[in-house]
């Protein structure tokens, strides 16, 4: 579940970038895969705690692992309206995306090391996958910016730099869910609650 | 061990250096530990890990047995239960006890719970009879026996005795009630009116539970002790030692990886 998804975060702007409406369609189509996964691994969670009533690591390991299908399955999902807007583009882009790719970037090494985080128990490596988060903070809201100076600029540009705008905003809550498995990674390992976000 | 208790929240019974022989059976191990008043504190472990040993020194259940030998002192209220001087039938009026077998006497509903108050000296009817209605009401049963106070306690189901047994307890105005795995010989429901109770019993008494139930010790109680060989390994609240205990044989037991 945790490569697909990190596949689809890589594949859903690299669709928006090149305007590839197969592809962006390809992303669509994997999330109800993705989902069938998290219900998978819901009930199997969900039979554990009725059946085997588990405690301490046990019981860790369950909670976490519900969270982290729930963030998966949420980031996902916003992989697949960031594949919609592939679609919606008229007339090629308002300036070549370099930052967008960037941020799809960081966001899918954060989930990889979070991943490999929560298969290893290594909460220094859940640690920094969540400091990267500040990357793809910091470019959302320059870019934002950037976006917001050019439609004042150029009126005619604002719907298809709006949606651009919608994708700052999926990528930024797809870094915040992927500190929240870090976050799930940290309390697995040592029943900490921390706040990486 | 000790733990650092909510805020407001006093010892009830301090145990230090608590060392116990059956023969040359070391069975318990300087056990030092210190019991919250009005709550629960459960005691977990293996069979044989003397869990159940230590709950009977509590109230000194265990000078009955012959070649017991105990050493260390148990502290109620700061006072060494375990001097010469003390009245040992006095001290088990204070700190009650439930096992795990319900063993009403074989006499009428309500001649289990008169009878405790009696032999203290209480022969007042209307008295008893208040003690009667205000401790099956306690122990949640005099709903359920109210019309037949004078049938056999024998003839009520497991855990109705249980809460009889819990209520004959009460009668004699303890400040500790200790039990013994009072639920293990009941089914779900009976199960679940005794902790129920507990819970309800603990804003007026210090409850002190052996339990070999890992559920029922973490819904039920705030502060747990793990105890392995004898020995107390971990003593923390119920929180921290079924969510994340420190010791790696508290944690190996309470996920069944042994025991």
């Amino acid at each position: 579940m945790g490569e697909i998804s990190q596949r689809t975060i890589i594949d859903s702007v690299e669709a928006l970038r090149t305007l590839d409406v197969e592809l962006a369609r390809e992303v669509m189509e994997r999330d109800p895969v993705i989902d069938s996964y998290e219900m998978q691994i819901e009930k199997c969670a969900t039979r554990l705690l009725a059946l085997q009533q588990p405690l301490a690591r046990d019981l860790r390991l369950i909670t976490s692992s519900i969270k982290i299908a729930i963030d998966l399955e949420r980031m996902s999902d916003l992989a697949a309206n960031i594949a919609e807007i592939t679609e919606r583009i008229e007339g090629g882009h308002v300036k070549p995306l370099v930052d967008i790719p960037k941020m799809a970037e960081i966001a899918e090494d954060m989930v990889k090391n979070a991943i490999k985080a929560f298969d290893t128990s290594d909460v220094e490596l859940a640690k920094a996958a969540a400091a990267e988060d500040d990357q793809v903070d910091k470019l959302f809201s320059d870019v934002w910016l950037e976006l917001i100076g050019m439609m004042i600029e150029d009126p005619v540009i604002i719907t298809n730099a709006s949606h651009l705008l919608f994708v700052l905003r999926y990528l930024e809550r797809i870094g915040d869910h992927a500190s929240n498995i870090c976050e799930s990674v940290v309390y697995m390992v040592s029943g900490e609650r921390v706040d990486l976000n | 061990m000790t733990v650092k208790f909510e805020e407001g929240i006093e010892t009830e019974i301090e145990v230090r250096d608590l060392n116990l022989w059956y023969s040359d059976n070391h069975a318990l191990k300087n056990i030092s530990i210190e019991i919250p008043e009005k709550c629960i504190t459960a005691f977990i472990g293996p069979s044989g890990c003397g869990k159940s040993t230590f709950i009977r020194c509590l109230n000194r259940m265990n000078d009955l047995i012959t070649n017991c030998r105990t050493e260390g002192k148990v502290l109620v209220k700061g006072e060494n239960i375990y001097e010469k001087e003390v009245d040992v039938v006095n001290l088990r009026k204070r700190v009650g006890m439930v096992f795990q077998k319900p063993n009403p006497f074989p006499m009428s509903i309500y001649e289990n719970i008169a009878y405790g108050p009696r032999i203290h000296g209480e022969r007042n009817k209307k008295k008893l009879d208040q003690i009667v209605e205000e401790t099956l009401r306690s122990a949640a049963l005099w709903d359920e026996v109210s019309d037949r106070l004078n049938s056999p306690a024998l003839d009520l189901s497991g855990g109705q005795q249980q809460r009889l047994c819990i209520a004959r307890t009460l009668a004699v105005k303890p400040e500790i009630i200790l039990l013994d795995e009072p639920c293990s010989a009941l089914d779900p429901i009976s199960t679940s009116k005794i902790e129920d109770l507990m819970m309800k019993l603990k804003n007026n008494y210090t409850i002190v539970i052996v339990t070999h139930n890992m559920q029922q010790a973490a819904r039920v109680s705030d502060y747990t002790a793990y105890f392995l060989l004898g020995e107390l390994i971990e003593f923390g609240t119920a929180r921290q030692i079924f969510e994340m205990p420190r010791e790696k044989s508290t944690e190996d037991y309470i996920t069944g990886r042994f025991g």
